[in-house]
Order: C-alpha cells, then structure tokens, then sequence
C-alpha cells in the first residue's frame, strides 16, 4: 500500500519551503498517486481564490459618521453629544449609539441640578459633585454614592449599578493617557447618562414600584455601562 | 512576499500618488482629503474586517480603523505607501478588538438567555456556502491567519508577530484552514 506524506508537506510545497531534495521526492510521489495530485490541486485552487476574493464594501455609506466623529473632535457639534465612541459594539438591530438632541440634553441637565441638591443635601456634600462621572481626586465612596441611591430606589439593580461604578473607577484610574477633549467628551456624556439614572431615581421616590421607572432606571444603567466599557476600550494600547 | 510572488506593496494599487497628496493635506487637518482616503481604501479595510472579525461588526470595525487613522495620520511616514500603513493598522485594531468583542458577544448572549439556542458554527441568512461563507466558518485563529496569508499576502514572520505566535503555528494553521476549507468546500 502506497504511503502518503503528510498533508502538510503540501502547503510546505506551495509556500516554497521544501529544500530541493524534498520537491523531488514529492513531485515523484505525485506523479504516481492520484489521491495527493487532487489534494495538491485543491490546496492550490483555494490558494488561487483567496488571492482573487474581490473588495466587499459595506452595506452603507460610513463616511458620514465617520466625519461626525472627526467634526466633533475638531471642535465639537453643538447639537448632538455622540455617546458611542466609534468602538464597536455588538449591534442591536440597527441601533446605532445614543444621541441626545439640545433639548434632552437642556432637559438632563435641569434634571442633574435639581436632582443634584437632593442628593447633596442627603448626603451632605455640595450639590454637583457626588456624580461627577470621573474626575481627579473624586474617592470611589463618592463615585459609588450613586449605587446605594440606586439600591434604595430599586434593590434588585443594586448589583448592576455596583459593576458599573467598577467600571468607572477603572476608567478614572486609566484615564490619564487619554487627550484631555476625549476626556472631556467622555465627562460630558456620562454625566448626561447619570442626570437620567438620577432622574429615574427621583422619580421612584415619589412613584415606588412604578415599572416603567424601574424600567426606565435599568436602561440608564445599562446605557452608563455600556458606554463605561467603551471608554475603557480607549485606554487599552493600541498601535 | 505574498504566496504567489507579489509585495504587499503591489496589491496596494489605489493611487500612491493621489493618497500622498491627500496624507498631506488630511494631516494639515482637510476633511475632504481624508474622505477621498477613505472612497479609496474602505472596500478593502471593510473586507478585512469582515473577514478577521465577524461580519455584524465588519462596518463598526471599519469607521473605527478610520478615525484611528485620522487621529494618526501625523505618525505616517510616507517611506511606506499609505495603504500598507493604513492596512497594518487595521490588522492590529481587528486584532486588538477580537478578545473584547468575543467576550461581548458571550455576555450579550447570556444576559438575552439566547446562547445555548445558537447553532454551532455561525449562519448567515441568504448567504449561500461558498469561499467567503466557508472562510467565515473556520475557527478564528486559522481564519485570521488564511485571511493574513493568503488574502492579504503577510508573510509568516509578520503574522507571528502581529498575533503574538511562532511562525511556525501560522504555518499550521493556515494549513488547518486550508485543510477545513477543502472539507467544507468539496
């Protein structure tokens, strides 16, 4: 019964790697065995066709929001604050990233201040900065203020808000490599994503057990990590 | 030098010259010579990704190798052409991005409850089986090693590097691939 070589020795073949006396051993053998002259001939075949695969282009047209990102980076789009970094996320059916208009935005903010003095008169800071996103000098305890308000609100997110303060903590220790307008692009997006976590909490004070607030609290926390996980993406080296 | 004996630098046929005029000036902050980079060169960095990676984030990857790009260009030395170094740098980004968007596609499946009724190997709706389909089926590593080799036309040495493995594992998976590919394509 005739001895096959090893399969390899035939991508060794087509890649130039064999010395001399290996070729002509193979080429001996090939010219007396069908079975490895059509495995040679299959392995060249696919060879010849990936080298012939034609470009694939996307379905859509990526320049615009490729040229959003750039215009928001030279300067900024006073109408929209981008919450997706442009890393990619494994897409729900065609959601692409949050925006918030001017007046969301208008609306998050009068929701950051007045929920703001609540919680600092609750816990005794100054208004504005318990929930400050992630800024130099600000403990993870005041970060996490946050996940008990979230806890009180709603015990059973307690947990999630817990891993996302995580997450912020690690960004607020890595951050440090990232350009500053990153940096501010960043603080400006979680604390829109912070100003509707506090909202929806407010509101489950007033209105306890209200499922559509509870609902609307998960979704904020879950946007805060998402985004979160991200902007951690940022900070791992690249070249 | 490629399998067949081309340079990466010959399959990049796209306009040297345009694309060092337009470096220049996207350097010097001009959008719209960046936009013509990219009508040049997206088909080829989308099917890159959509290749290494896996098709749902083949558009994702590809804007964020560009803006990679915009936010670099002022690192491109231009003893290479732009298309090598902007291909390069896609590689490392897909590269770089697999471990992280693996694990989100795991967490985002488990927290659906959804993971255990996914079928095997991917399928993708209308796609009938042939080379691209069946290169999207090999396991990733001998996939993204095929699609380096003989695709794209990295030698091994610099496969290895840019995986983090020996020469001689690109060899054997691309092998592997070669082997899986014959399989699914008889």
């Amino acid at each position: 019964m005739m001895k096959h070589p090893d399969s390899h020795r035939f991508s060794a073949f087509l890649e130039g790697d064999l010395a001399p006396p290996e070729v002509s051993e193979l080429e001996r053998h090939l010219a007396g065995c069908d079975v490895c002259s059509a495995l040679l001939q299959d392995l060249q075949d696919i060879q010849g066709q990936a080298r012939e695969l034609p470009d694939r282009f996307p379905s859509r047209d990526l320049w615009p929001g490729i040229a959003q990102v750039i215009k928001e980076e030279a300067g900024g789009d006073p109408d929209v604050v981008r919450l997706h970094s442009g890393v990619p996320v494994l897409r729900q059916p065609r959601r692409r990233g949050l925006h918030f208009s001017v007046p969301q935005s208008v609306a998050a903010g009068l929701a950051i201040a007045i929920f703001s003095g609540l919680v600092g008169a609750r816990l005794g800071h100054e208004a504005g900065s318990q929930m400050v996103a992630f800024q130099d000098g600000v403990s993870l305890e005041m970060r996490s203020s946050w996940v008990s308000l979230v806890g009180e609100a709603k015990p059973a997110l307690e947990a999630k808000a817990l891993e996302v303060a995580r997450l912020e903590q690690l960004l607020a220790e890595h951050h440090g490599g990232l350009d500053p307008h990153t940096v501010q692009l960043i603080e400006k997006n979680l604390d829109i994503i912070d100003g509707a976590i506090r909202e929806s909490v407010s509101a489950l004070r007033t209105d306890p057990g209200n499922r559509f607030l509870e609902d609307n609290l998960e979704r904020a926390i879950l946007a805060k990590g998402e985004y979160l996980r991200d902007a951690t993406l940022l900070v791992s080296p690249i070249t | 030098m490629i399998a067949g004996g081309a340079t990466i630098e010959s399959v990049v046929t796209q306009s040297p010259e345009q694309d060092g005029q337009d470096v220049a000036l996207a350097a010097a902050g001009d959008p719209q010579a960046f936009e013509r980079l990219y009508r040049r060169h997206h088909g080829r960095v989308h099917s890159l990704a959509l290749r290494m990676a896996r098709v749902e984030w083949a558009e994702d990857l590809t804007q964020e190798v560009f803006i990679r790009a915009w936010t670099k260009l002022g690192t491109f030395r231009s003893e290479a052409s732009f298309g090598t170094w902007l291909y390069r740098l896609a590689v490392n980004l897909i590269l770089s991005r697999r471990e992280t968007l693996n694990r989100r596609r795991k967490r985002h499946l488990s927290e659906n409850g959804i993971l255990d009724r996914l079928p095997a190997r991917d399928s993708h709706p209308g796609m009938a089986l042939d080379f691209e389909a069946a290169i999207q089926r090999l396991p990733e590593g001998a996939k993204q090693v095929f699609v380096l080799f003989d695709v794209e036309g990295y030698p091994h040495g610099e496969i290895a590097e840019l995986m983090g493995i020996s020469p001689g594992t690109s060899k054997s998976q691309l092998h592997r691939a070669r082997m899986m590919l014959r399989e699914q394509l008889k």
